[in-house]
Formats: structure tokens, C-alpha cells, sequence
């Protein structure tokens, strides 16, 4: 078995994809519920979100809110275990996040040395 | 509101985010100034959408207002700082302790920022057409999709509208610090929350469901009103009684199919009682003060049809009475044409017909159709089917809805054929 990181990239408000409405952001958490009930042998860390904002260094220099003005930030984060990249895309598949218009999961296998 | 357990986010209340963003907008934008809205909407979306992810991973936190607001502010504060441009901002937040926000909990019963915010959405500075749009958008969290589906217009329109809201709040540099003048500014908001209602409340759209909700807002607006000292006038709470009133009848409005009920057709066994009761308990609690509003004489109306047991028993005296009285508050030739209605129910249609005599409609709503399908409705039962073929026919090519269409070409349709003039 191989762990897999799941990286959840979200667009930010300056994206041109339609926000989803309070009824259906409502209606996501409620499925995250069940997506992790599903795959609760898969699901190794849950992980946990972002919040917007951040420092970059770059060359030792530091900058705020330096992706401001991208599309997409990293909205969090989980680690699932899996037997390779098919069964970790079958599980991203069923991840309510696909309901967010623009929403993105990246998926890279963990190098686990 | 009760937070979930960790491993039960639906167990958020309905309408959460929709309520959150109201609150945090208005909060965000009183301390942003106003100039900022656009900006605050965007800050708190973002807020929104990072909550979706976090809270679905890690568990709705203890005190979700809390959270989303250091969020957006944090998102605004970092804005403010890389935008010179924002001088007002920065000096309003220089005074402020900005590690730790003054408001931990937007759950509070205080809503007192979304209340200057309903006033600011009602000044008569912005475009009329804005107030509604603006109302919609900032105070009852729909987007700008879900407001052009509940205006029936168009998602250009509505941002247009929302647009020339905002340069009108630049213009005349409106302020949320600035409090307004109750007693001057009160009526034009209880305007606007008669507006909201009636746009869930008369038009019967394909997704009458959808249009409720403008309907609960409304109430919601009205109610947040009261709470407030200054503003819980009695006029506030006959227009809060004239809602409840108004409510307790929406899910029978329609049937299964989807078309529009007459008041005689409705099941009233499917009425709220609770919500009769509560508009009657509001209505009885506006009757302090000299004041008597045309909200007063509306409650009184709907009260009457509520308490009614059935529509041959309704005291359609009385309603005639109170539509005379509703015609001195808020003089409309519609009050004429529904005192004809319960004169008609009272005295019969001819008696209905003769008050109309001499009655005559200003020329911008001659030819409204609801002039035609009433006083069409009132000659096919006093007998005159030939004119009232015709009155019905021209309602029927004004009527707006398809569920007011259909109820009139039902009404066409019962007149017998060879009719007699």
C-alpha cells in the first residue's frame, strides 16, 4: 500500500467560476460526511484546510499574500493510503470538492524512503 | 447558533452561510466603509469557500462566526495594507486592535450592523430598481444568479442594478457609522421589506418555492427590525403581523399541479396556525399609538380572511370596511377594486360592479390586468358573459405568470358558449 497526498486546490474569489450558492456549499459539507464514512479504511489523515493568505520567501525575502492574485489557492489538504494511483483516483473521484465549481485535487504519491 | 459535532457538518442550521455572509458583510463593510463593499463580498466569499474545505476536513470550530470573520478580515487587512488607496480604511484600523476583533461572536442577538446595512440598501439616494437587488445580494446572501431568478429578470440586469448601487453608495459617500434618522428613514425600509415580500408573495412564479424564501427574508428583515429599540414602531409590527399573516396561507396558494388557488379554493385546514396566531399576537401588539398605517389596515385584512372559517362565513362587511380605510392610508384604485370583491361576497357582484362605477384607473396601470381578470370575474357572475368574455381575455394577454394565465383561461373556459349580453 502507498500513501497518497491529496492536495485541494480552490479558486479564489477574483475566479470566474461561479461561487456555488449557500444551499449547495451547505449541501458539500454534508456529503464530505459521507465521502469519509466510504472511505474511511483509505482516508489516513483527514488532513485539514488552509486559510487564504500566508508569507512566501523567495531568496530570503518575505512577501504576504503573495498568490493574490492567482486563480486557485491550496484550500487544504488529506492523506489517503491506497494501492496505487487507480484506487487513490477512485477515491478523489467520489470527493464531494468535484461539486465546487473550478475546484481541482491534485494527486501525488507520498516518496515514503 | 449550535455547532455541529466534529463529524456531523450538516448539522449546521439551514441557511447558515446564507445568514453568515449577511452578518459578516455587514460587519466587515462598517468597518471597511462602505466604499469597499465589492472587495468585503469578495473577502467573506473566500471566507466562505476556505470554511467549506476546513470545516469539512477538521470539524465544524466552536465558534464558526468567529472563525469566518478573522478570515476575511485577515484577507481585507492584508489588501488594505498593499493598497495606499485604502487611506480610510487604514486610519479607521490603526485605532483598532487588529490581532484581536472587537466582535468574537456574530451570532449575536445585536444585529446591529445588518440593520444599518438594511437602512443603507432603502436610501432613497440609491436607484429604486438598486434597493431590492442590493437588499437581496448583502443582506440576504443570494447570489447574483439567484437574485435574477427571484426578480424575474435577467443575471445582466441584476448586475447592472447591483453596479449602479454601489457608485450611488461612492457618490454620496454613504457610511454605516452614520446613524440614520429613524423616524424619517423608517418608513422607506419598511417600504422595501413590503416590496421583498409581496415579489415572493404575488407573483407565483414556475419555482413558487424558490420565491418563498423572499417571503422567510422578509419576515427575517422585519423581525431583525424590531428587536431594535429605535425601530420597533407599530406600523414595524403591523407590517410583521401583515407577514405572518400573509405566510400562514403560502403552501396553499397552489395545487399539486402547480396552479394558482382563489382564496375559495384554498384548503384552509393547510393553513398555519402558528403563524395565524403569531400575526394575530403582532397584530394586537401594533394597535399602541395614534398611528394607523396602511400595514395596520393590510394585517387587519389578512387577519380577518385567517379567522374566516370558511370563504362563504368570511365577514366581507368588515372587509370592505377596512379596504375603504386601507384607501385613506395608501389611496390606490386596487383598494376600490378589492372592496368591490368583498362587496360583491357581501351584497352580490352587482353590488360589487356599482362601487366600481366612477372608479377609473391612472393611466400608467390602465389596462392592468388585474383590473380585467377581477372586474371580468364579477361580470361572469352577475350574468353579463359577453363582457366579461372580453374583460377576462384581455387579463388573460397582461397576466404575467403562467399560474395566473391558467387560472384565468380556467375561468374563460366556464363561460357558456352562446352568451347572452
Amino acid at each position: 500500500m502507498q500513501k497518497y497526498l491529496f492536495l485541494y486546490r480552490t479558486p479564489t474569489s477574483d475566479s470566474p467560476a461561479a461561487p456555488p450558492s449557500p444551499e449547495q456549499m451547505q449541501a458539500m459539507m454534508a456529503a464530505w460526511g459521507a465521502w469519509k464514512a466510504q472511505f474511511k479504511d483509505q482516508v489516513t489523515d483527514l488532513g485539514d484546510g488552509l486559510k487564504p493568505g500566508g508569507r512566501v520567501l523567495l531568496a530570503g525575502v518575505v512577501t504576504d499574500g503573495a498568490f493574490i492574485e492567482s486563480k486557485e489557492v491550496i484550500g487544504g489538504y488529506s492523506i489517503i493510503t491506497a494501492g496505487g494511483y487507480d484506487e487513490a483516483v477512485t477515491v478523489a473521484k467520489a470527493c464531494p470538492i468535484n461539486h465546487m465549481p473550478g475546484a481541482r485535487i491534485e494527486i501525488r504519491e507520498l516518496a515514503g524512503l | 447558533m449550535e455547532a455541529g459535532a466534529p463529524d456531523d457538518p450538516a448539522g449546521l442550521v439551514d441557511h447558515y452561510f446564507r445568514h453568515a455572509y449577511a452578518r459578516l458583510v455587514a460587519t466587515l463593510a462598517r468597518r471597511f466603509g462602505l466604499g469597499a463593499l465589492a472587495r468585503v463580498e469578495d473577502a467573506v466569499q473566500e471566507a466562505l469557500l476556505t470554511a467549506l474545505t476546513a470545516w469539512s476536513l477538521r470539524g465544524i470550530p466552536r465558534d464558526p462566526g468567529a472563525w469566518l470573520y478573522q478570515v476575511a478580515f485577515n484577507t481585507l487587512r492584508d489588501q488594505s495594507r498593499r493598497d495606499g488607496a485604502w487611506r480610510r480604511s487604514a486610519e479607521r484600523l490603526a485605532h483598532d486592535d487588529v490581532e484581536a476583533p472587537t466582535e468574537p461572536s456574530l451570532r449575536g442577538e445585536l444585529h446591529d450592523d445588518e440593520l444599518r446595512m438594511l437602512f443603507v440598501c432603502c436610501d432613497d439616494r440609491l436607484p429604486a430598481p438598486s434597493q431590492l437587488a442590493l437588499a437581496l445580494k448583502v443582506l440576504c446572501g443570494f447570489s447574483v444568479r439567484e437574485v435574477a431568478l427571484r426578480l424575474l429578470t435577467t443575471e445582466e440586469n441584476v448586475y447592472k442594478r447591483l453596479t449602479r448601487a454601489r457608485e450611488a453608495l461612492r457618490e454620496h459617500d454613504l457610511d454605516l457609522d452614520v446613524v440614520p434618522d429613524l423616524d424619517a428613514r423608517l418608513p422607506a425600509v419598511h417600504a422595501v421589506l413590503y416590496l421583498l415580500f409581496n415579489e415572493g408573495y404575488c407573483a407565483a412564479s414556475g419555482d413558487s418555492l424558490v420565491r418563498h424564501e423572499l417571503c422567510r427574508e422578509a419576515l427575517r428583515l422585519g423581525h431583525m427590525l424590531l428587536t431594535h429599540e429605535g425601530c420597533d414602531t407599530p406600523p414595524g409590527r403591523a407590517l410583521v403581523a401583515l407577514f405572518h399573516l400573509q405566510c400562514a396561507r403560502l403552501s396553499t396558494r397552489v395545487d399539486a399541479a402547480g396552479e394558482l388557488l382563489t382564496l375559495a379554493e384554498q384548503d384552509r385546514a393547510g393553513w398555519d396556525r402558528e403563524e395565524i396566531l403569531l400575526g394575530l399576537r403582532w397584530l394586537e401588539a401594533s394597535a399602541s399609538g395614534a398611528v394607523f398605517s396602511r400595514y395596520h389596515a393590510e394585517a387587519a385584512i389578512a387577519a380577518e380572511h385567517a379567522l374566516a372559517p370558511s370563504f362563504a362565513e368570511t365577514r366581507w362587511g368588515e372587509i370592505a370596511a377596512l379596504y375603504a380605510l386601507l384607501d385613506r392610508t395608501a389611496p390606490s384604485p386596487l383598494n376600490a377594486l378589492n372592496r368591490a370583491v368583498a362587496l360583491a361576497e357581501a351584497h352580490g357582484p352587482q353590488a360589487g360592479l356599482n362601487s366600481l362605477e366612477g372608479v377609473r384607473l391612472p393611466p400608467g396601470i390602465a389596462g392592468y390586468y388585474l383590473w380585467d381578470a377581477v372586474v371580468g370575474d364579477l361580470l361572469r357572475r352577475a350574468g353579463s358573459f359577453a363582457q366579461a368574455r372580453d374583460c377576462l381575455s384581455r387579463a388573460l394577454a397582461g397576466a404575467p405568470t403562467e399560474a395566473e394565465r391558467a387560472l384565468l383561461r380556467r375561468r374563460l373556459t366556464s363561460l357558456p358558449d352562446a352568451a347572452p349580453g
